[in-house]
């Protein structure tokens, strides 16, 4: 019997060296739950991704969710403009109609809708206090999306399976991004490894299960349709608005196909706000996306 | 509890220490400690239904004491029927109740009579097919003078409720079982090794091969209308392996768990996979609850004798029924058709025994001829897990049409993912360990004896690693469903 304890307890403690530094150093942070809630979005941003940022907002807010009736901005991160302090012309008050609606807003960088969709099936779908669904749709994402990826899918991955996480690209990623706190300038000797960097942002996510609604209203439509089966929530579309140097491209290279998806959006059975078509008079500017600082990481970040 | 999870992990050292720190390893006071033990992991997940385990054990016990000096054969099968009764009772209002109940609606409705109802929603006690079978064997042994009734009621208790077995099997009979709850047990040094190896395979095959397999299976097949012929196929395939990887290991884990505290638990998976027809797939598979089904059911109903005609009534009659248990839905009773349906033709032309030691005795690889009935048996075998898991039976219907479609000949979507590929690795290197060791009683056990320590413990090492790599998500057993 003694001889089976000793030889057991000896297995386990050689055995335990290994999970144990990983469990005390978690250099990227896999374990700590609670870090997700502590830090801020733009250092988890810089820190893991974008979509691990979406699903922390859904854990913190989660409990609300429950209790209070709520409204769930998703989509593009242009839709943040929704919340941000600097932006004052009552947007937010508009939008929700119902003052006693508290708003949050789970717009992330790049969210296509699938992304969002996903992000909303993940917990949201069961609260029975979500009174309607903002969806941010830019209209270039309809015409040229610059990737098919489900960020959120491979973060509910990592998330679920930590151990797994430390074998995968992710924590080379990690390791990059973490550096890169030292400052913007970061940046490996060889060029190439770089290259394999950049590309492997585009690589480590779950691949998208159909082309994200390229050009494809019905698509969207019948995304809505069984996002929303049971007529439970009030869907409202919101076209964000642009800095007019970013607006004049988009006219410039997609000028017929942007004025076709704007009337064929303007025509969906929901409500939908055209905040582009307002702010053209006020020389805007976006008080989210002025805000990160300029750098070849946050240019893949944003 | 899990045994997978970190209660499971508090759990079982504290009950291993008490066990045996049990002064003059005392086996009544071992026996009670068990059964306190067996009661407490049971309602960590609900003890709620502590009551259904206590009063079905007491029915028993009392229908047991009460046989052993009835010789009047009415009154004999009285007893036998009221525990019968007790039994199947639980078992069919709890797991059987509603869908009894939606089928009956649905009888009607067909003949355009509306009948105004509602389901009860009723949960699932964990492990109520399994204790209720158990507890079951020991009233027909009783009745049938194979066994002596017990009047020890805590070993009874510890025999029913022995919680190594309780939630998943294996259905131990209490011929095996119970005789072992009335001597004094001896820690064995080898045998807790053996145990503690067992359980480590179990892990091993749950948490690195059925939870990633899961991952996919279910990816596949809840939103299987999107996916090609091929990527269908590859998620049946994860899904084979992921219910072996599941029940398998649990069972490994409840064998090895019972080693630890001197129990011996029969095999309940002999490499079914590896299996050369549907018979021998069927002796190798759940062995359990096969034999379970073959000693209470098939050969009591005439078996395998008397005309064409009721063998082929029987073996429909024991492979429904087999169906039928796992699940209340009428995914289960095809999936238990269908394998009749594979089994039928072997044992028309008595070719069912065919195939009665392990594949391949005493040699490195099988011939090609056996490899092609490996082959051939294990796509049957995928072929009917498909209606075992899907959601109901256009589900199943419609994932087998895409499957035998030219869109088989895609690449399969997924198997871009580097996921993917570990998991196939995984597999492969699964199946590798499984065809060394499987002449055994399970995988690895001769690795305990045959290798050098150093070696040992290396494998030991690779397996807890992996283990470890893997084990982020806790998923639950799919037989606690059952």
């Amino acid at each position: 019997m003694k001889k089976f304890v000793f030889k057991v307890l000896s297995f386990l403690s050689f055995l335990l060296i290994l999970p144990l530094c990983i469990l005390v150093l978690d250099p990227f942070d896999y374990y700590t739950h609670s870090y997700r809630l502590r830090y801020d979005r733009i250092h988890i941003v810089r820190q893991r991704n974008v979509a691990d940022w979406a699903l922390s907002e859904v854990e913190k807010i989660s409990k609300d969710l429950k209790s209070k009736s709520t409204t769930i901005a998703i989509g593009d991160s242009r839709g943040r403009v929704l919340i941000s302090n600097g932006f004052e012309n009552g947007w937010k008050g508009r939008i929700l109609e119902r003052g006693s609606d508290i708003l949050y807003d789970l717009n992330f960088g790049g969210a296509h809708l699938e992304e969002s969709f996903s992000l909303f099936d993940r917990e949201i779908v069961n609260c029975p206090n979500v009174k309607s669904i903002i969806i941010t749709l830019p209209i270039d994402r309809l015409i040229n999306m610059p990737y098919n990826r489900n960020r959120i899918q491979s973060s509910m991955f990592n998330s679920n399976t930590p151990n797994l996480s430390y074998l995968t690209n992710w924590s080379q990623l990690g390791y990059f991004l973490t550096k890169n706190k030292a400052g913007p300038s970061f940046k490996p000797k060889d060029p190439k490894v770089w290259e394999k960097i950049e590309k492997q942002f585009f690589t480590i996510f779950e691949k998208s299960r159909r082309s994200v609604f390229n050009a494809n209203l019905a698509d969207f439509n019948s995304e809505i349709l069984e996002l929303n089966r049971n007529d439970k929530y009030k869907i409202i579309i919101f076209i964000p608005p642009y800095e007019p140097i970013f607006f004049e491209r988009i006219t410039a290279n997609f000028g017929d196909d942007y004025e076709y998806f704007l009337g064929e959006i303007m025509n969906l059975p929901y409500t939908v706000y055209n905040l582009q078509k307002e702010i053209d008079k006020f020389d805007f500017v976006d008080p989210v996306h002025g805000k990160l600082k300029k750098g070849p990481l946050t240019d893949l970040l944003n | 509890m899990l045994f997978n999870s970190l209660d499971f992990a508090i759990f079982i050292p504290i009950v291993f220490a008490l066990y045996w720190l049990v002064p003059n390893k005392n086996f009544r006071a071992q026996n009670l400690l068990i059964v306190f033990a067996s009661y407490v992991f049971y309602g960590w997940w609900d003890w709620r239904f502590l009551s259904l385990i206590l009063f079905s054990t007491l029915v028993d016990y009392l229908v047991g004491v009460q046989l052993i000096n009835q010789e009047k054969p009415i009154k004999r099968k009285l007893l036998l029927w009221v525990s019968i009764l007790v039994n199947l009772g639980f078992l069919g209002f709890f797991k059987y109740y509603d869908f009894f109940l939606d089928n009956f609606i649905c009888a009607f409705s067909f003949f355009g009579m509306e009948i105004e109802t509602s389901s009860l929603n009723i949960i699932l006690p964990v492990g109520i097919s399994f204790y209720t079978f158990q507890t079951l064997s020991y009233t027909i042994d009783v009745y049938n003078r194979k066994l002596n009734a017990t009047k020890d009621f805590i070993s009874f208790a510890a025999f029913v409720g022995f919680f190594p077995q309780l939630v998943a099997g294996p259905i131990e009979r209490a011929s095996n079982l119970l005789p072992q709850f009335y001597k004094k047990r001896v820690f064995g040094y080898h045998k807790a090794v053996d145990g503690l190896r067992q359980i480590l395979w179990g892990l091993f095959k749950k948490v690195v091969i059925a939870d990633n397999c899961a991952e996919f299976a279910n990816l596949i097949f809840n939103d299987s209308s999107n996916y090609s012929g091929s990527t269908l196929l590859l998620g049946a395939i994860f899904f084979t392996f992921q219910i072996y990887g599941d029940f398998s290991g649990y069972s490994d884990i409840a064998i090895g768990t019972a080693r630890l505290f001197g129990f011996n638990l029969k095999q309940n998976f002999a490499f079914p996979y590896f299996s050369r027809d549907v018979a021998e797939f069927w002796r190798r598979w759940h062995i359990s609850l096969s034999t379970w089904f073959r000693d209470y059911l098939y050969i009591p109903l005439g078996g395998s004798r008397g005309s064409t005609w009721m063998k082929v009534r029987n073996t429909f009659i024991i492979f429904i029924v087999s169906g039928f248990w796992h699940g209340a839905n009428w995914t289960f009773i095809v999936w238990g058709a269908l394998n009749a349906i594979y089994f039928l033709p072997l044992l028309l032309k008595n070719k069912n025994r065919s195939n009665l030691n392990s594949v391949a005795q005493g040699k490195l690889l099988p011939s090609f001829s056996e490899l092609f009935k490996i082959v051939i048996t294990f796509g049957l075998t995928v072929f009917a897990w498909v209606f075992f898991r899907a959601d109901n039976l256009s589900h199943a219907i419609s994932y087998l049409s895409e499957i035998f479609s030219s869109s088989l000949f895609l690449i399969p979507y997924l198997l871009w993912k580097k996921e993917v590929f570990i998991t196939l690795g995984l597999i492969i290197f699964f199946i590798t360990i499984e065809w060394l060791g499987r002449e055994e009683q399970y995988a690895i056990a001769k690795i305990g004896w045959r290798r050098r320590r150093a070696i040992r413990h290396l494998f030991y090492y690779i397996l807890a690693i992996m283990i470890f790599w893997f084990g982020g998500q806790e998923q639950e057993f799919i037989y606690f469903q059952f």
